[in-house]
Formats: structure tokens, C-alpha cells, sequence
């Protein structure tokens, strides 16, 4: 067991006035069998004339805000205590072969988990031949599922350069995919298309992600980042989650924010102006444990 | 003469319908249908002649009241003058009944399945549905999950084509439930056919359509979110751009509600409001012409700009309603109609009234194998792209087929294959014969407490080759008013006006005038305006050019036109022409005014400003007068014709007169409220500013008292007759500068303008309650002032004309820096508003 303290702070600066903004913020860590949420606040300045807070389609806790006054500057800051238990690990070899799950999914009957709803393309992530021709390789007959998918993990850890700037939230997947370059958001779009292509259905996971500072150097506050993976629906298990940017299973340094088709669906934060010009951006993330047993990290 | 017997008369007998199809006039033995008798007596009685003559006068009625179908915004674009046949497609009440209980079925079975996709999805949990046909559709929208109307139902609108069957029977060819689109139309048809055949219309006993208008508006007034009291309804439209605004506009007026854009409107405590004026006010139903994805940027698609952020969040806390509501183009799926009988026995318990085309869904491999051993005859539909095309697999090559086939044993989920049918045909007008062409009958149906109600008959679409089926867009097919005549004369009241039961708040300012209306109707102004002084400038220059010979003459032609080319920045052409009158600088010289006039291209022609004027009032659409949209269209229309300078002299004065016209309907017709003051501004603005670069551009001969220019100047400014009546035939450049410029009681002088807005934008601050004085009013202060202390018409005080000459220059530039400078103080105060709101994402 292990307690973490995750403050988020997103700010922006505006070069002309805002007259308005509209956002929604998903910023709010889930509540799953493995993770519970102690706390969280959120602070919002300039203070929002209207405030809300809604269940999305997905299950993801979303709050809404706008602000009417004019303003050159929006800064946002949530700050959650979560505590994350370990669990049992599913067992890979286990699983049934990957193409008895995607036969599963293609008879009509309804599922558990609307596993229907991840299963084809959405905003951001297309059904694409690349995708699936890239993904066969690990997908050898008869394999189990989550044996493929950890090897289409490694494979993609392997073959992705992690590189920060070197896409946007506009750049096509395809264009990252050729260019074998991308951040976190990228890995799980690509693995998730790479299922989806296949006829398995996965889904996208917004989070954190613990760093530990390099041996000997002090931890830096602020210095992490929101982060992303995928998941894998597994009959049995359910939904298995996956980091490709890192080839790992998340087990106790992963914080779940929100899951949906893509990152459309669960930006940390979005928002619609009126006016401001050119902005500046400047997000910190701060994963800090607070306490727990002092389990190892896996 | 189409006898009892029903032998067709003279007008058919030419007239014969295909083979192996159902004809809806004649039946396989060659007899008229009894519904169809009376009418063709009637035809027949009038004759071939007038008949056409009737078609002619439709043609030109459709013209006149702008119907089109297309984007307004290109001129050489997609849009397209309605195309109407004169006969209507007629149908028997009895059949139409039995047609009407299926569509209301259909509806009623629609309606089920909305409310169930987004809301307990129970259809698929019990296995009818395959959860795959919802969520492989691009049209399912998860944010729109649980979202509910305060109505009994939720699928308000609905419409649906169907087509005859061989067999005689209708069978529904497609369900539209993302936009209304096409209802206008079918109103248009039946007014425009009502007008130009008063008698036939009049005898067959045709169902009214004003009911179900009636029953639509009292709908969307029942679907406020307080209830009660007359509630405030807007329609939302994507704007001027899109192909079905005249639509759009249509309704709006028609029904009574403004037409507002996204930029328009903004969400605040979860209640929409327009942006007035005045301030904002509340919205409380959205009738959507916008498509669901785009209705909010925030949570829907963020790059929409025709979108209102925050509206999603609105319509779940109940601030505002919107009809249809957002996400219910999932129903336009093909693939459902696939599952049709066993949901409509899931929801209903009973069997559809109303068949189907026969559809396979290729996500079941029974039903893949089917369509892919019978692709010849079937039209293939990719749920995944709901708006492209549908694929008639007959008419692909075989490489293209073999491409198709692969697709779809891949990804076979994603298409909906059906097997269409011949259509019945109608006999329609074509090159002054009839011909039987291929019917489909797109229906209209509206929620009312009780139930569904349908509009009786619908838009009836003809298609010149009957054998080929499918495209669906509205504009490539003709159109005919559709009759459903009933037993016995209806109460006649095409009137749309509500009952008097409830009281109403007596209102006099309307609804609100949105920044963007302000805006266009300035510029409405300000175009119509350039427009006249251009026309009027350019007959001169054409008067001229005709007289030409004589040496006084041709230089104030050349000085003229230099005005015109210093106004209008227009840059002149390499050569002067006609310097010397020979034959070929002659011609070049004809090639440049009517350059002037017609090339659109040009900004500064009068067809540029003609066609800007239009653009700026059909954005307004609902806000100006259809006799005013009509004169707007026939000045277009004019100066199309224009072929010689003699003709165009006489275009000229004909726009002078139209735009007369318009403003005289602008002084008369339109209540002198906030819109109205806005329109006259620019009017008032556009002739000072015109009055002043005119005497600007001629400066130098004004100061030098050069003679012959003096009368052309007073003809461009519309005082000549005052003049004379004045000053007779003695022209003396200081009297013409005073009746010009600074005399107050004329209405075409600089400081009759300048006094004029200045009490116009003084209403504006006493309405606002403000007892400051603002920007633009300071300016215009100023210009006035400058005016009225001014030696303009004293060139005795100077001490030579060069002196004179600069005052002058420094005094008319002066004024057109204050003039430009109330322009944008103007913009910055009223018009900022319409502003577009843009996307930020976050992602690190």
C-alpha cells in the first residue's frame, strides 16, 4: 500500500484580454478496486462565476467551469491524496488466445465493461492497416492475448523514440507512427489502434506516474508530467492496463485520472476562449509519496 | 378532355409511362386514376399554353423570393435556383392515410429507440441490436448520454422518404432526424403553386400545411424548460455559408423566431442567452440547423465555429432545450434499418406499417455473404462515413469492386447494404412535354403531446431517370408540391398566428437585435449606398461617353473616371482611353465602363457592391422585408442583362430607382428601432464619406472654378433640380459647395448626414441610458462642428487659388479621418460581440 499526493498546477497567460472561458476539467483520480481517493480540492483563480460537476459517458468525474470577467491569466491547481494497494497480478499465459477474445467481440451479444464501446475508431485513433500489419507479428496463432499484448508493449518501447515536442495534440497518429517519434499520449494511441486493428478492444488511460530522481540526485518538485497508457480487454480479468512508454505493467506507481476512447475523450484540461491573443502555457506535476508500507516500486 | 371514363386528354397523349413500373397517374391499362381526374380536367381546360406560361410565372416567383439551394457566399457556387415542376404528385386521402399511420408508427418507434441508445440501452443488453451498429458510428455522441427534454418525446422532429414499391405499396427509403431539412421547401412549393394556380388549388380540395406548421410551434414553445408564458426561441444556423440558409431563414421567418448564429449566443450559470444590444437575453428553446458534432466546440468537436461552448452542460442542468436534440443523427444509421422489425417489436410490440428497403448489415456473416454474392444489385452504405455517398456497386469497375469487396470482408461491421427498386414515375414537365419520372416523397412529422403528427403529403422529388436511385442531396432532383385531397373542403386559414388564449407581454422592442444583425444591416446600408452613388457616377460617365466628340465633353468623362478610379482605389487602366476618339480607343473605352460596372471581381464595380449589398442583406434574412430581399434580387439580376452602354444607362437609373425603393421600405416597413438605426447609419456614413472623397478626388478644379464639371456633380449628388430651382442656369462654384456641403435641409449634403447620425447615435446612448457622450458621438461632434465653421463656400477669403486649394485639400481630408474614425469607434462598441471563440487543449 503506498499513499501519494499528486498536485497539478496548469497555468496560462494571456497576451490580450479573455472575455470568457469555458472549461472542463477531468482531474479527478478515479475510484477503482486497487485505488482510492482520500482527497482532492481544486483551486481556480480568477474564481469562476459558474461551477459544476458531472459523471461523463465513461465514468470519469468531470467539472465544468466558466469565467465571465475579463482576464489575462487562468491557473488551475488540483491536488488529490491517493492510496494505491497492490493486487495480484493477472496472470498472462493464463489468458485465452487472442483470437477467441476478438471472436467474442464480434458476436453480437453484449458484453460486461462495454468492451463494444472501445473496439473501433474514435477522434483520434483510426482503424489502419499499418497498425494492424505492425501488431501481427505479435499476434502469432493461438497466442494468449495478454502474452501478445506484453510483447506488442516491448515491441513498441523498443521501436518509439520517446521525444517531448516532437508531435502536438494535432499531429495524426499515422505521422507519428512513420516517424517512429512521440510522448506518452502517442505510445497508447498507437498500441490502442494497433488492438483495435486487430479486433480487440482497448481503451485510453489518463494519469500520473510516479519518477524517481536518478540515483543519488535529489527528487525536483514539479518535475513529473501527466501520463498515459492503454488497457486491454481481457475476458476474466477485464480491462489489463499497459505502459508502453515505459514497458512496464502499472502496479503502484500508476494514479488512473479517467479512460475513454482516446484522449479526446479525457483531456486533463479543455477549454474555450473568447479574445486573449497568444498564450503561454506552463503545467507542473508534482507525484509525491506520503506514506505506505514502503512496498518496493515493481 | 379527361372524361369520366378516364381516357387522359390531350396533355398525356403523348404520355406513356415505362414498362414494369407504376405509374401514379395512369394505371397499367392506360385509365387516369380517379384522384388524378379532376385535376387534369382542370389542366386540360386551361390548356398546354397557359400552363406553361403558369410554369414561367413559378420559375420567375421562385427566382424573385430567392429560393436556392447552395452556399450564397460563392456566386459561381454550388447554389442553385429551385427547380419546381408546375404539376403536383397527387394522393387520395385514403392512401395517405394509410401511409400517415405508418410514418406515425415509424416515429413513434424512433423516438423508443433514441431514448433508449442514450439512456438504458436496453435494445442492446437484450441482444436485438448488435452493440456494434451504435458504437462503430461516428454519430454517436457518448457526452450526449442521459441528456433529456421536458416533453413526453424526445425525437421532435422527424422525416422520411419513401417511394412507391413495385408492388403499389410505399416502402421507406431513409430516416432524417439530424435536421429538419426540406420542410420550407415543401411550403414554398405549396405557395408558390397556390398563387400561380388559384383555381386548381382552390378546387381540388387540397390539405392545408398550415396545421402542422401550428402544431410544430406550439411543440417547441411546450419544450421550454419553465413552461408557460411565451417563451423565447431562436433558430440556430451555421450561417449564410451553408447550403440549405435560405431554409433556414425561411422557417425562421415564417415562424416568427430570429435567426441566430453560434457567435450569437453564450452560456452563463447554465442558460443559454442572446447577445443584444441591449444586453442578454434568455433563450429558452434552440431550434437546430446545426449539426449535432458542432453544436459545442467544449465537449463536442472543439473546432467548430458554429458551436456554442458550454451548451451541452446547459441542456443537462435543464437551463435550455434544443430540438431535435443533440446526438439523435445516430438514427440516421443504415445499418439500423436492418434490425428495423425486430426493435420496432421490441419497443412497440407490433410489426412496422411501414416497410423498409430490404438491408443487410455485413457485421453478420450470413448477411455478408449474402451482399457479397448479390453486390450487383445492391447500394452499398459505410456507416463509418454516414454523409458520403452511397456506393451503387453496378456501377464500379471491377478493380474498384474488388477494392470494395476486400473492405468489407475486413471491416465488414461498417456496411449496410440494400437492394433498391425501380420507382414508381409521375408525370412531370420537361421541354414543354411529359415525361414519367422516377418519384420519392420525403414526409414530415412533428411531436405533439398526443402523438405524432404528419404534414400532409410532403416534398415530392422527381428524378429524370427513373431505373437509377439513390442520390439524396435535395438540389440534384426536381421538385413538385405534393396534394393530398380530401373528401370533403377544408376550413381555409393559412395563417400562422397562435390562438389568443394566452396573454401576451406587450413588447415593443422585439427580440433583440444581435451584434451580427447590427453589423450586417450597417454594412446593408453602407453597400446600398455605394451602390446608388456608383450607379450614378457610372450613368454619367456612360451619358457621357455616348455624346463623346465634343472637346468639353470627353474631358469631363476623363475627369470623371478619375474621380471614380481615386474613390474606389480601382487602379486605372495602363492606357487612357479614348483620348483621341479613334474608333479602337473608342471601343477600349466602352470595355472599361461596362469593366466598371459588371466585373465582380473588382472591388469598387457596381456589380461588387451590387452583390455585397445582397450578401449583407441575405445574411439578415429574417430581419429585412421578402419585398425587399425581392428588389435586392431583381438588381442583381439587371445588371446581368447589361450588354451595350445604352442598355446599361438604362440599368443604371433602374438600380438608382430600386434602391429607392429599398430605402423608401426602409423608412416605411421596418419599426424605427435599434436595427433600424444601424441600417440608416451606414446609409448616412457611406453618403458623407462619398460626398466628401468626391469633392476630394476633384479638388484641384473645384479650387480653379473649371467649369464643366459643376453640373455633372450636381447630377452624381442628386441636387441638380434643387439647384436650378435656386441659383437657375447661373452654376457659381460657392453656391454649389453650400448646397452641397453645408446646408442642412439637403438631404443629399455633408452636414444633412453628419446631423442626422449624430441624432441617431444619441438615441442610442438615451435607449442605453448613458449621459456620457461616447466615442462615435464625439467624433461626429467634431466633423460637424468642423463644418459649420468652416469658409468652404468663401473662396473671396483667400488670397489665391492655390491657398484655397489647400484649405480645402486639409479641410476634406480632415473630415474623412473623423468619418473612418466613427467607422471603427462604431465597430469597437457595438459590434465586437461576433467575435469567434477558439479551442485551448492542454497536453503535456
Amino acid at each position: 500500500m503506498i499513499l501519494y499526493r499528486v498536485r497539478h498546477t496548469t497555468a496560462y497567460e494571456y497576451q490580450d484580454d479573455v472575455e470568457i472561458s469555458h472549461n472542463e476539467a477531468r482531474l479527478v483520480p478515479r475510484e477503482l478496486p486497487h485505488q482510492k481517493l482520500l482527497s482532492h480540492e481544486m483551486a481556480i483563480d480568477p474564481t469562476p462565476q459558474d461551477r459544476d460537476e458531472c459523471g461523463d459517458a465513461f465514468g470519469n468525474r468531470v467539472r465544468y467551469f466558466a469565467i465571465h470577467a475579463q482576464h489575462r491569466a487562468l491557473r488551475v491547481k488540483a491536488q488529490s491524496v491517493v492510496r494505491l494497494e497492490a493486487c495480484a497480478a493477472p496472470d498472462l499465459e493464463a489468458s485465452p488466445p487472442w483470437e477467441s477474445v476478438r471472436d467474442l467481440l464480434l458476436e453480437s451479444r453484449p458484453l460486461p465493461d462495454s468492451a463494444h464501446a472501445f473496439l473501433y475508431a474514435s477522434p483520434l485513433v483510426p482503424i489502419a492497416e499499418t497498425f494492424r500489419e505492425y501488431a501481427a507479428t505479435s499476434f502469432t496463432p493461438a497466442r494468449p492475448l495478454l502474452v501478445a499484448v506484453r510483447e506488442l508493449t516491448a515491441r513498441l518501447h523498443a521501436d518509439l523514440t520517446y521525444a517531448p515536442g516532437s508531435s502536438d495534440v494535432s499531429t495524426p497518429i499515422q505521422e507519428v507512427f512513420s516517424n517512429r517519434r512521440g510522448v506518452c499520449q502517442d505510445f497508447s494511441h498507437i498500441a490502442v489502434a494497433c488492438l483495435r486493428a486487430l479486433g480487440l478492444a482497448a481503451r485510453y488511460v489518463s494519469g500520473y506516474l510516479e519518477t524517481l530522481p536518478p540515483e543519488g540526485r535529489p527528487r525536483l518538485t514539479g518535475a513529473d508530467a501527466s501520463h498515459a497508457w492503454f488497457s486491454v480487454y481481457s475476458p476474466g480479468p477485464g480491462w489489463v492496463d499497459f505502459d508502453p512508454t515505459n514497458d512496464l505493467r502499472p502496479a503502484l506507481q500508476h494514479i488512473t485520472l479517467a479512460w475513454g476512447r482516446d484522449y479526446s475523450d479525457v483531456p486533463p484540461l479543455k477549454g474555450i476562449i473568447l479574445g486573449g491573443g497568444q498564450h503561454r502555457l506552463k503545467v507542473s506535476v508534482d507525484v509525491e509519496r506520503v506514506g505506505g508500507d514502503g512496498t518496493a516500486p515493481a | 378532355m379527361a372524361d369520366d371514363t378516364g381516357r387522359p386528354g390531350a396533355l398525356l397523349a403523348d404520355y406513356r409511362p415505362l414498362a414494369g413500373t407504376y405509374d401514379e397517374c395512369l394505371s397499367t391499362d392506360g385509365a387516369m386514376r380517379p384522384a388524378w381526374r379532376p385535376l387534369w380536367r382542370a389542366l386540360e381546360t386551361m390548356g398546354g399554353t397557359t400552363l406553361q406560361q403558369r410554369h414561367r410565372e413559378a420559375v420567375q416567383l421562385f427566382r424573385q423570393n430567392g429560393v436556392t439551394y447552395g452556399s450564397s457566399q460563392e456566386p459561381a457556387g454550388p447554389q442553385r435556383p429551385w427547380s419546381f415542376d408546375p404539376v403536383p404528385m397527387l394522393m387520395g386521402n385514403e392512401e395517405w392515410g394509410r401511409l400517415e399511420r405508418g410514418l406515425v408508427q415509424r416515429a413513434e418507434f424512433f423516438n423508443l429507440l433514441l431514448e433508449d441508445l442514450y439512456g438504458a440501452q436496453r435494445c442492446i443488453a437484450e441482444g436485438v441490436l448488435p452493440p456494434a451498429v451504435l458504437h462503430a458510428s461516428p454519430d454517436h455522441l457518448p457526452p450526449c448520454r442521459g441528456l433529456r427534454l421536458p416533453f413526453p418525446r424526445q425525437l421532435v422532429f422527424y422525416a422520411c422518404s419513401v417511394a412507391r414499391a413495385p408492388g403499389g405499396g410505399f416502402t421507406a427509403l431513409g430516416d432524417h432526424t439530424r435536421l429538419p431539412l426540406g420542410v420550407a421547401y415543401a411550403l414554398e412549393n405549396r405557395m408558390v403553386l397556390a398563387r400561380v394556380f388559384p383555381e386548381l388549388y382552390r378546387d381540388c380540395q387540397v390539405q392545408r400545411l398550415s396545421r402542422f406548421f401550428r402544431a410544430s410551434r406550439r411543440t417547441l414553445a411546450e419544450l421550454a424548460p419553465q413552461g408557460g408564458g411565451n417563451p423565447f426561441i431562436v433558430l440556430l444556423s451555421p450561417g449564410p455559408d451553408h447550403e440549405s440558409y435560405f431554409e433556414q431563414a425561411y422557417l425562421a421567418n415564417h415562424l416568427g423566431f430570429p435567426l441566430v448564429e453560434g457567435r450569437d449566443l453564450t452560456v452563463r450559470e447554465h442558460k443559454v442567452y442572446l447577445k443584444t444590444l441591449a444586453g442578454l437575453q434568455r433563450v429558452d428553446v434552440i431550434l437546430r440547423h446545426v449539426e449535432d458534432r458542432h453544436c459545442d466546440p467544449l465537449e463536442l468537436t472543439n473546432d467548430s465555429r458554429w458551436g456554442v461552448a458550454g451548451l451541452l452542460q446547459a441542456v443537462r442542468r435543464g437551463g435550455v432545450s434544443i430540438a431535435n436534440p443533440l446526438g439523435c443523427t445516430v438514427l440516421e444509421n443504415p445499418a439500423l434499418r436492418a434490425f428495423l422489425q425486430p426493435l420496432c417489436r421490441f419497443f412497440l410490440g407490433e410489426d412496422p406499417l411501414l416497410p423498409s428497403l430490404a438491408t443487410w448489415w455485413c457485421g453478420q456473416p450470413r448477411e455478408r455473404e449474402h451482399v457479397i454474392a448479390n453486390l450487383e444489385r445492391l447500394v452499398l452504405r459505410a456507416i463509418h462515413a454516414p454523409r458520403a455517398r452511397p456506393i451503387v456497386v453496378g456501377r464500379l469497375a471491377l478493380a474498384e469492386r474488388e477494392k470494395l469487396v476486400a473492405a468489407l470482408r475486413r471491416e465488414p461491421h461498417l456496411y449496410a447494404a440494400e437492394e433498391p427498386f425501380p420507382l414508381s414515375t409521375v408525370p412531370t414537365l420537361e421541354g414543354g412535354a411529359f415525361l414519367p419520372q422516377g418519384l420519392v416523397l420525403r414526409c414530415f412529422l412533428s411531436a405533439g403531446r398526443e402523438g405524432y403528427s404528419a404534414m400532409p403529403g410532403g416534398l415530392a422529388r422527381v428524378h429524370r431517370h427513373p431505373g437509377d436511385e439513390t442520390p439524396e442531396a435535395l438540389g440534384s432532383w426536381a421538385s413538385k408540391d405534393t396534394w393530398v385531397i380530401s373528401a370533403a373542403p377544408e376550413e381555409t386559414s393559412e395563417a400562422l398566428m397562435g390562438d389568443a388564449k394566452h396573454t401576451l407581454k406587450i413588447d415593443r422592442r422585439g427580440s433583440g437585435v444581435s451584434s451580427r444583425i447590427a453589423e450586417n444591416l450597417f454594412w446593408f446600408g453602407r453597400y446600398m449606398e455605394r451602390a446608388d452613388r456608383t450607379a450614378r457616377l457610372l450613368r454619367e460617365a456612360i451619358v457621357l461617353f455616348l455624346q463623346q466628340g465634343e472637346s468639353r465633353r470627353d474631358a469631363a468623362l476623363a475627369q470623371l473616371l478619375r474621380s471614380f478610379y481615386g474613390i474606389t482605389r480601382i487602379p486605372p487602366p495602363e492606357s487612357p482611353a479614348g483620348a483621341d476618339g479613334a474608333p479602337d480607343a473608342r471601343s477600349a473605352q466602352e470595355r472599361e465602363l461596362l469593366r466598371l460596372i459588371l466585373d465582380a471581381a473588382l472591388e469598387g464595380s457596381l456589380l461588387h457592391d451590387v452583390q455585397a449589398m445582397a450578401s449583407a442583406a441575405g445574411a439578415v434574412r429574417d430581419r429585412i422585408s421578402s419585398e425587399m430581399m425581392r428588389i435586392v434580387n431583381d438588381i442583381v439580376d439587371g445588371l446581368e442583362r447589361i450588354a451595350s452602354p445604352a442598355e446599361a444607362v438604362r440599368q443604371m437609373e433602374s438600380v438608382t430607382l430600386s434602391i429607392a425603393a429599398i430605402a423608401g421600405l426602409s423608412m416605411d416597413s421596418m419599426t424605427h428601432t435599434e436595427e433600424w438605426r444601424f441600417l440608416s447609419i451606414g446609409r448616412r456614413l457611406e453618403r458623407a464619406l462619398w460626398n466628401v472623397a468626391l469633392m476630394r478626388a476633384s479638388a484641384a478644379e473645384i479650387a480653379g472654378a473649371n467649369d464643366p464639371y459643376w453640373e455633372t456633380l450636381l447630377r452624381i449628388q442628386d441636387s441638380i433640380m434643387t439647384y436650378r430651382w435656386r441659383y437657375r442656369a447661373q452654376v457659381h462654384p460657392d453656391a454649389v459647395l453650400d448646397l452641397l456641403l453645408l446646408d442642412e435641409s439637403n438631404p443629399r449634403s455633408m452636414a444633412f448626414q453628419l446631423v442626422n447620425i449624430l441624432k441617431l447615435v444619441e438615441d442610442f446612448n438615451a435607449s442605453h441610458q448613458s449621459y456620457f457622450r461616447s466615442t462615435e458621438e464625439r467624433v461626429i461632434l467634431e466633423a460637424l462642428a468642423r463644418l459649420r465653421l468652416s469658409s468652404i463656400s468663401r473662396r473671396e477669403l483667400f488670397p489665391d487659388p492655390s491657398a484655397y486649394s489647400r484649405y480645402l485639400t486639409q479641410l476634406l481630408d480632415g473630415w474623412i479621418e473623423l468619418l473612418k474614425g466613427f467607422s471603427s469607434a462604431l465597430s469597437r462598441a457595438y459590434f465586437t460581440h461576433s467575435k469567434a471563440a477558439r479551442p485551448l487543449l492542454l497536453r503535456s
